[in-house]
């Protein structure tokens, strides 16, 4: 999941930033896909993707933005979610969940070789498995890894997971983690070494400049179409703007949503939709005036959602109250109207509350969608009888907070969508286990476990009720859902976007 | 000259040692925590407390300065966080492109302040007088980057006639690489060009109201001998020192030009590496930028000595 998204000011920095990292989940866009037209494909060829951030190919089994250009071409799953979020075989051949819920058998395809021309067995799944628990590879999903008891290898095509609990969320896993080969794990950080089991092989990489991959001749499916891909990262928006333009990068990830607008209606190009990102607002329920929920509602009430989608992200994105893509089950669109803009009600909430007046900073992490979002915030919290003031923090700054749940009584983070909501309530950090909000009721504690355990047709109600509380106690509440996209040019074709967001280029050519 | 070069090593080791306490500190001031980048955004406090402990960063500052001190005098500059590579090998990477861009520009720059810095002291009628201005005024008033967009835009999307994105280094193809280097090294070197320029002028107009001048004149000398011969090589001494400081800023990495002609040369390194708080990666560049600008000066102060005979080093 993506948690952080590099926007234009990180970039500018840094920035960029370096980034951030980004899952995203089940969307009805996921998957989406590039011009599939009639043409016969096409051998051969270089495709040059623009990326925003700089690959980083220790986090290979994490879910990381920085990697979304380059990394289903050389790594693959055992499985991955179609877009319905169902669960399709990629490396592994079958599957089947005990009926109890407390294990899985899982068969593997027996013909997959690495790029070095290994074979892979169960045991090089059952490495990567336990390298998520490794704190170094940052994987987000650790979590669910040290749910298992065991994983036994049963032959060389098979092997048996245990769990502690029923792991419904098992295949975002599995649709997250990289199969990586144990023998050379070590080279994985510097790049000196990077063996996956993809269409594509790792060839070389120049940090900060360039990564090239070339077709994997030890390719175990169809063979891809590509020679080779190349990955340049270019961090500045309008260098990666100009770079389409000029025609040195056929498919640019990581453009800004005002940037991608120029792109919209020019036939020349075309444009992609991929999972997006949250823009949520919390507060610190522990602290005055914020730990009464009256104070809380106003707020949400007070809050011009549609200003904000419209002076910010140019009408490319839409409000919203929950931290589920639009499309999952158990996503409540009436929610989204839970708050809708009522400045007078939300100071009428406030006087009565006594809370009129009351100052306090707004802690906002430094990306330039946020850091606009948060003056708009500012400004229609004043008109309400507040006195907030805007505090933006560098991201590596605001994310070290985070981690310690200490962002203030009032703070704007930036989120992934990510895999399905029973994931995301242990994953995100506004809604996990320790929260920067320090929110943490029994209710909410109950209503999050009963989704975390939620299997087949109990995970809408569960999502659904869950969404509906957390609504009421406003305590973290996503203002707008922004979706990601992706620009290219029509003669790019078979070109895929994984649920996850990921640049799937297995079956891409550059047609005429 | 060699007596000057020695009495001036003792100054530079005092100012590379002090540069190297503040190229140790300043990234520690600024807020952020390498290890939270590395660690990634989603990391719990524990996470992260383990990848601080394993890189280092919970010794004492005193005992991180020593280390890396120490590493440097065995030739280890440290390896990077983000990338886990030596810090010599990315910067070496980054070099070549940095490297050709600031000597380009600087050759661009040198040949266009020497025009106009000479047309500028030279007397020229008003109306010749007012276009050079005019000029000059406006390169110099145009920012850099603005110079880069506005040829971006002309030779690289209307036009298509030269690359606007990327880099091909002259090692591994001179021809391509020179027309990656055209645009950015232009825009680089315009505004600079005109400062030198200015001053450059200024000088020459200067130089042109001394004895020597006059005398020369009165021997019947012609208006390019006087110029060439005895008024510009009189003029250069406040030229060179500001050249050889430009080029030491081009040397240290050209940050927005390299950006936005998506360049990978040290000013982008050098934003990566601040951005991630990749301290030792920092801390090298900031060195290397230092004893860049210490070499500079010295090197300039070498030639003006040279080409000013009424300047003694020794002296």
């Amino acid at each position: 999941m993506k948690l952080l998204h590099s926007k234009r000011s990180a970039a500018a920095v840094a920035a960029v930033v370096v980034a951030g990292l980004m899952l995203a989940g089940c969307t009805p866009s996921g998957h989406a896909s590039s011009a599939s037209g009639s043409s016969a494909p096409v051998r051969g060829g270089t495709l040059t993707v623009g990326s925003g951030n700089d690959a980083v190919p220790g986090f290979v089994l994490a879910g990381n933005q920085s990697n979304w250009s380059w990394e289903r071409s050389v790594f693959q799953t055992l499985a991955s979610l179609d877009a319905k979020g169902v669960p399709r075989p990629v490396l592994a051949k079958s599957w089947k969940v005990a009926a109890n819920g407390l294990s899985i058998d899982v068969k593997l395809r027996d013909d997959v070789t690495f790029s070095t021309g290994r074979k892979m067995t169960a045991d090089d799944v059952k490495a990567s498995f336990l390298d998520t628990l490794n704190p170094a590879f940052g994987s987000q999903l650790a979590f669910i890894a040290k749910q298992f008891t065991a994983i036994t290898v049963q032959s060389p095509t098979e092997l048996t997971i245990d769990f502690a609990a029923p792991l419904p969320n098992i295949f975002d896993f599995f649709e997250l983690t990289s199969i990586i080969d144990p023998t050379t794990v070590s080279g994985l950080a510097n790049g000196s070494k990077v063996i996956g089991t993809g269409p594509y092989a790792w060839q070389s990489w120049t940090p900060g400049s360039s990564l090239t991959l070339v077709r994997n001749a030890n390719y175990w499916g169809p063979k891809p179409y590509l020679d080779k891909i190349t990955v340049v990262t270019i961090s500045d928006p309008t260098a990666l703007v100009n770079a389409v333009r000029s025609g040195r990068v056929q498919y640019a990830i990581g453009m800004a949503g005002i940037d991608v607008a120029g792109f919209q209606k020019d036939p020349q190009y075309s444009v992609v939709q991929t999972t997006g990102s949250l823009y949520p607002l919390g507060v610190d329920t522990t602290a005055a005036p914020f730990d009464k929920l009256a104070v809380r509602q106003a707020v949400q009430y007070a809050i011009d959602r549609k200003r904000i989608v419209s002076q910010v992200f140019g009408g490319l994105a839409q409000p919203t109250t929950q931290f589920w893509s639009p499309g999952t089950p158990g996503y409540d669109t009436a929610l989204n109207d839970a708050y809708a803009y009522n400045p007078a009600k939300a100071k009428k909430m406030i006087a009565d509350a006594g809370a009129t007046g009351a100052s306090f900073t707004i802690n906002v992490i430094g990306f330039g969608s946020n850091i606009s979002a948060a003056q708009i915030v500012q400004n229609n919290l004043k008109a309400v009888g507040l006195n907030p003031t805007v505090n933006v923090l560098p991201a590596l700054t605001f994310i070290g907070q985070q981690a310690g749940a200490k962002l203030g009584p009032m703070f704007m983070p930036l989120h992934g969508l990510g895999f399905g909501p029973a994931t995301l309530v242990n994953l995100v950090p506004s809604l996990r286990p320790g929260n920067p909000s320090h929110f943490a009721t029994p209710e909410y504690v109950s209503l999050r476990d009963v989704l975390a355990k939620a299997q087949g047709s109990a995970v809408a109600p569960a999502t659904k009720a869950l969404g509906t509380y957390i609504t009421q106690q406003a305590f973290n509440l996503p203002l707008v859902y922004a979706p990601g996209y992706v620009v290219t040019i029509p003669a790019l074709r078979g070109a895929k976007t994984t649920a996850l967001s990921y640049a799937d280029f297995s079956s891409a050519y550059l047609g005429k | 000259m060699i007596r000057y070069i020695f009495r001036r090593i003792p100054s530079f080791v005092i100012v590379v040692a002090l540069a190297s306490i503040v190229a140790f500190l300043l990234p520690r001031l600024a807020p952020g925590d390498p290890a939270v980048q590395m660690a990634g955004p989603d990391a719990t406090t524990e996470q992260v407390d383990a990848i601080r402990h394993a890189a280092g960063l919970d010794l004492p500052l005193v005992t991180q300065y020593l280390n890396w001190v120490g590493g440097i005098f065995h030739g280890d500059l440290g390896t990077s966080f983000s990338y886990h590579r030596p810090v010599s090998e990315l910067i070496a990477a980054s070099m070549e492109s940095s490297f050709e861009l600031a000597i380009f520009a600087a050759i661009i720059m040198v040949v266009l302040a020497l025009v106009l810095g000479v047309l500028g002291g030279t007397q020229l009628r008003k109306t010749s007088r007012t276009v050079l201005d005019v000029i000059n005024t406006a390169m110099i008033a145009m920012p850099a980057f603005l110079v880069g967009l506005i040829l971006i835009v002309v030779f690289g999307i209307v036009l298509r006639v030269l690359p606007i994105s990327g880099q091909v280094n002259l090692s591994e193809n001179f021809a391509e690489g020179i027309k990656y280097l055209i645009l950015p090294a232009i825009a680089l070197a315009l505004g600079q060009a005109a400062v030198i320029a200015r001053l450059l002028q200024t000088s020459m107009l200067t130089t042109r109201g001394e004895e020597f001048v006059d005398l020369a004149t009165a021997k019947g000398a012609s208006p390019a001998r006087i110029t060439f011969r005895h008024v510009l090589p009189a003029s250069l001494n406040t030229a060179i020192v500001a050249l050889g400081l430009r080029i030491g800023e081009l040397l240290g990495g050209a940050i927005v030009i390299e950006a936005i002609f998506s360049r990978s040369g040290l000013g982008q390194l050098a934003v990566q590496a601040v951005n991630s708080r990749d301290y030792f990666l920092v801390q090298a560049l900031v060195i290397g930028a230092v004893m860049i600008a210490v070499l500079s000066q010295l090197t300039s102060e070498l030639v003006t000595a040279a080409v000013d005979p009424r300047v003694r080093l020794d002296g």
